[in-house]
């Protein structure tokens, strides 16, 4: 099991961040459209551990 | 700060926005682990994702240059096409993301630079079938040739193309829900003729595609899906497509 980050949520980004998440790998999620954040996080993986992560990564992290 | 990160996927818009994310201030180059793979998905220019390798390396990180192909339904399930250039460490690290979100991978170089260069050849196709493919429709319909008449017979016929098959059904059904969105071809065609430039290589047909996707974009189309090129033919025709859009 690998610890891997998506940026980009969009119409490739997202479903690449779901197939890796389905392979068995620990997945976060990231895009500039909130709402993208929440759809990956609730609909694909309510997890703890990735909010954590989701918190932290966004905080960190600035987009022109 | 070490990072716990094995593998970074960045599937963003372009060069810009791929240098943000992992160079900008905090980016994320700094919570991989040492040996950890970015996988650079967005199309860019083949000097920018060398460039790219060349930063990463210096970061103790590994990069492969990773378009992708396939679009919105292949990457849900798993089966993208990835033109994949990088070493053969890039490679091995990449191979869980790789497995899980490809169904082909294509090794094109040990280096970064020659999956771009591939893309940037895809995208030359994809944008030129895509205007051309509304082109062909609209000129249809001056024919008398009904829009999903077009899609029936051509999708059947030796002047389909991939881009016909999956886009035209779109203006037939009048709906522009942005897959693929009209402001990807501007950036993308800039991009082939870009270093198709600097090659002093003279691509014409791209360049006219380019521009009626510029001419989609002015007519506030830029966030509708890409084969709402083909509202230009329709307006400069004054023809009425599909619809409730015209």
């Amino acid at each position: 099991m690998s610890n891997i980050a998506v940026f980009g949520l969009g119409a490739m980004g997202y479903g690449i961040a779901a197939s890796v998440l389905r392979a068995g790998h620990v997945t976060h999620g990231f895009d500039v459209v909130p709402a993208q954040v929440d759809r990956f996080r609730t609909k694909v993986v309510p997890q703890e551990r990735l909010v954590r992560w989701q918190a932290r990564l966004m905080r960190s992290l600035s987009w022109s | 700060m070490a990072g716990t990160l094995d593998a970074v996927v960045v599937v963003v818009l372009n060069a810009a926005q791929t240098e943000n994310v992992l160079f900008g201030p905090d980016g994320i180059v700094s919570l991989l682990k040492p040996g950890g793979v970015v996988l650079a998905c967005a199309t860019v220019p083949p000097d920018f994702a060398r460039d790219m390798e060349a930063r990463c390396a210096a970061h103790g990180v590994l990069y492969l240059d990773a378009p992708i192909s396939g679009g919105a339904a292949k990457a849900a399930s798993g089966q993208l096409s990835v033109m994949a250039s990088g070493s053969d460490k890039a490679f091995v690290a990449a191979k869980p993301v790789l497995d899980a979100a490809a169904e082909t991978v294509f090794t094109l170089g040990d280096s970064a630079g020659a999956g771009s260069a591939m893309k940037a050849v895809n995208q030359l196709l994809a944008g030129v079938h895509i205007a051309t493919m509304a082109e062909a429709l609209t000129f249809g319909m001056t024919q008398g040739v009904a829009p999903e008449k077009f899609v029936e017979v051509i999708s059947k016929c030796a002047g389909s193309s991939w881009m016909l098959e999956n886009r035209a059904p779109h203006i037939v059904d009048g709906d522009y829900t942005p897959l693929s969105s009209v402001n990807i071809w501007p950036k993308d065609l800039g991009i082939v003729l870009d270093i198709a430039k600097s090659a002093q290589f003279s691509a014409p047909i791209t360049a006219v595609a380019l521009q009626q996707f510029v001419a989609a974009a002015g007519m506030g189309l830029g966030g509708e899906d890409d084969a709402a090129v083909a509202k230009v033919y329709a307006r400069n025709a004054g023809l009425k497509l599909p619809g409730k859009a015209s």
